[in-house]
């Protein structure tokens, strides 16, 4: 009984892995783009890390291997990190001037 | 096992000063102690890789190749470290600096010493992290805090690409070792070797992607971006030349890519350079043309033209973290803030600070006492060699256009008047004098004896 719902939910085709990891990576990247907020940009930022994780499990799934599951292991450790500073440098950024929208750190003009 | 000492002596180094700032927060001691453990850990690896030490296990690739671009980085890191204390201690930042630096040279030393995509990333990611950390470490100051958070948001997309790429390579060839591999006319690995180029590309700053690099330049401490704008960029390179050598061959035209994203940026860079009235600025979009020149070296696998692009990162990063230093010198002056008119006849006040960082300039057009000119010729060469006419022309055409505003702000420093009412003193104390010093000698002295440097570039990098 378990077995036949575990199968049935396993997704059969391992290219649809991929079109979930390009679809998030997208919605990471046009969010990090168009959001205004800052928690939301960095929230976008770990969903584009995130997309990658769903692509190394399913070449994982295709070709037998356990070396892309490492990695993505490895980019969950980044992702932790890099979330941990922008969180720090959000807090600073509030402490300083209460901004929190980007439109309110525009003094530098790249 | 010996060719691991010189991380091994670093990390230890680094827990150790993390340990020690708790009970001696003192800015002298630390700053000694990082330069101290830097210099040694250098020394070590250049001794090692003329020794030609290796160690292949595990995952770690170390031969003398990377020995020695790990003695490069770690001794370019102790003088960033022995003449950065002082501004550190009048601007009162953080004490963290002195080991971000370290981590950041740590994980540089990790990258170039693997050829294994999981170590590059993990060692890749311990140096930027530690570089968005160390770009908003000046306390009680808006403006860095905003750098550190553009450079994070950009930083990261470049990562997130770093995966994706990986994520195709290992779908196209089943492993996630740079080596020979032949696949053939294959999308997923040409997809791979796209993402992992823009992946690069954003780190060193190359023209479609780098808007990060002005505003992080900018508003990071000037020591840090000397530190930031140098150091860096010889490990990124060297990982790019990794992926020269053995992926973008693979796929047709894609050295097409290469260049033309080389020279996109070196025009842009160049040319925007321009229009900006702060030196600081000035010298960040000089570092975009810079890695123009750079990845148009990398454009064709010709061994000329590549060893003499690492040639080029190493003494660049000199002549540029020579240049700002000097700036970090000058901004310890607390009304000094980098625009041009603050240069004005600025030998009246200090001879030797001028006439640096007007060095540092001419080094950066490459002009041929110095080593920058080697490595130009060298690049140049190599493309005519391969017959890319068409790139070793835009380059020349591309480093001519630079010289114009490395001598505009030599011209605001010698025979511009000076601004009534300006009393301001410059302070110049012995270690920055030491600190300048030996990036003006390196600078000289390869580029009159470039053979020291191109023997052993030539000697190890092609026998990885």
């Amino acid at each position: 009984m378990i077995e036949t719902i575990a199968s049935k939910l396993l997704v059969q085709n391992v290219s649809q892995y991929f079109i979930l990891s390009f679809i998030l990576l997208g919605i990471g990247l046009f969010g990090m783009m168009v959001r205004k907020n800052l928690i939301t940009i960095l929230m976008s930022l770990e969903l584009a890390l995130n997309s990658v994780n769903i692509a190394f499990v399913g070449i994982d799934r295709l070709n037998h291997l356990i070396d892309g599951e490492i990695f993505a292991l490895f980019t969950i450790a980044l992702a932790a990190a890099e979330a941990a500073v922008g969180l720090g440098i959000i807090l600073s950024l509030f402490r300083l001037r209460k901004a929190e929208n980007v439109n309110e750190i525009i003094d530098l003009k790249g | 096992m010996k060719a691991l000492y010189p991380d091994i002596i670093t990390t230890v180094g680094i827990i150790f000063l993390i340990i020690l700032e708790l009970f001696l927060p003192s800015f002298d001691l630390i700053g000694f102690l990082g330069f101290l453990i830097s210099f040694i850990s250098g020394v070590l690896a250049i001794k090692y890789s003329l020794a030609g030490y290796r160690f292949n296990e595990w995952l770690l690739d170390i031969n003398a190749f990377s020995l020695f671009l790990k003695g490069v980085i770690y001794i370019l890191t102790s003088f960033v470290i022995f003449s950065s204390v002082s501004f550190f201690k009048s601007k009162k930042t953080f004490l963290e600096n002195v080991y971000t630096f370290l981590l950041i040279s740590l994980g540089l030393s990790i990258m170039v010493s693997s050829k294994n995509l999981a170590v590059i990333l993990s060692g890749l990611e311990l140096a930027s992290i530690s570089m968005y950390i160390s770009v908003g470490m000046l306390r009680d100051d808006y403006v860095s805090k905003e750098a550190s958070f553009k450079y994070l948001v950009l930083g990261s997309m470049a990562t997130a690409f770093f995966g994706i790429g990986s994520a195709f390579y290992i779908g196209a060839t089943s492993h996630l070792g740079i080596i020979s591999v032949s696949v053939n006319h294959n999308t997923a690995f040409a997809l791979a070797s796209l993402f992992l180029f823009i992946a690069f590309a954003l780190k060193v700053s190359a023209a479609p992607f780098h808007f990060w690099t002005p505003d992080a330049y900018e508003g990071a401490p000037t020591s840090t971006t000397a530190f930031i704008s140098t150091v860096p960029k010889i490990g990124f390179y060297a990982v790019i030349f990794l992926l020269a050598s053995y992926i973008f061959p693979i796929t047709n035209n894609f050295s097409y890519i290469v260049g033309i994203v080389g020279v996109i940026s070196m025009f842009w860079g160049n040319l925007v350079a321009y229009a900006q009235n702060s030196a600081k600025r000035m010298l960040a979009y000089s570092s975009i043309g810079h890695a123009g020149y750079f990845l148009i070296g990398f454009s064709r696998y010709n061994p000329l033209s590549v060893s003499s692009t690492i040639f080029y990162v190493i003494v660049y990063a000199f002549a540029t973290a020579g240049a700002f230093l000097v700036l970090s010198i000058l901004e310890k002056n607390q009304s000094w803030t980098h625009d041009m008119n603050n240069y004005k006849a600025l030998y009246k006040k200090s001879p030797f600070l001028a006439a640096a960082l007007a060095l540092f300039l001419f080094a950066l057009i490459g002009i041929p006492p110095f080593a920058t000119f080697v490595g130009k010729l060298g690049i140049f060469l190599g493309l005519v060699n391969s017959n890319a006419w068409f790139f070793a022309i835009l380059f020349v055409i591309g480093s001519v256009i630079a010289a114009g505003y490395y001598l505009k702000l030599i011209v605001y420093m010698f025979f511009k008047e000076p601004v009534a009412e300006d009393n301001m003193s410059l302070s110049l104390n012995l270690f920055d004098t030491i600190g300048i010093s030996a990036f003006l000698v390196a600078v000289f002295f390869f580029g009159i004896f470039p053979n020291v440097l191109f023997d052993i570039i030539l000697k190890d990098m092609f026998h990885g």
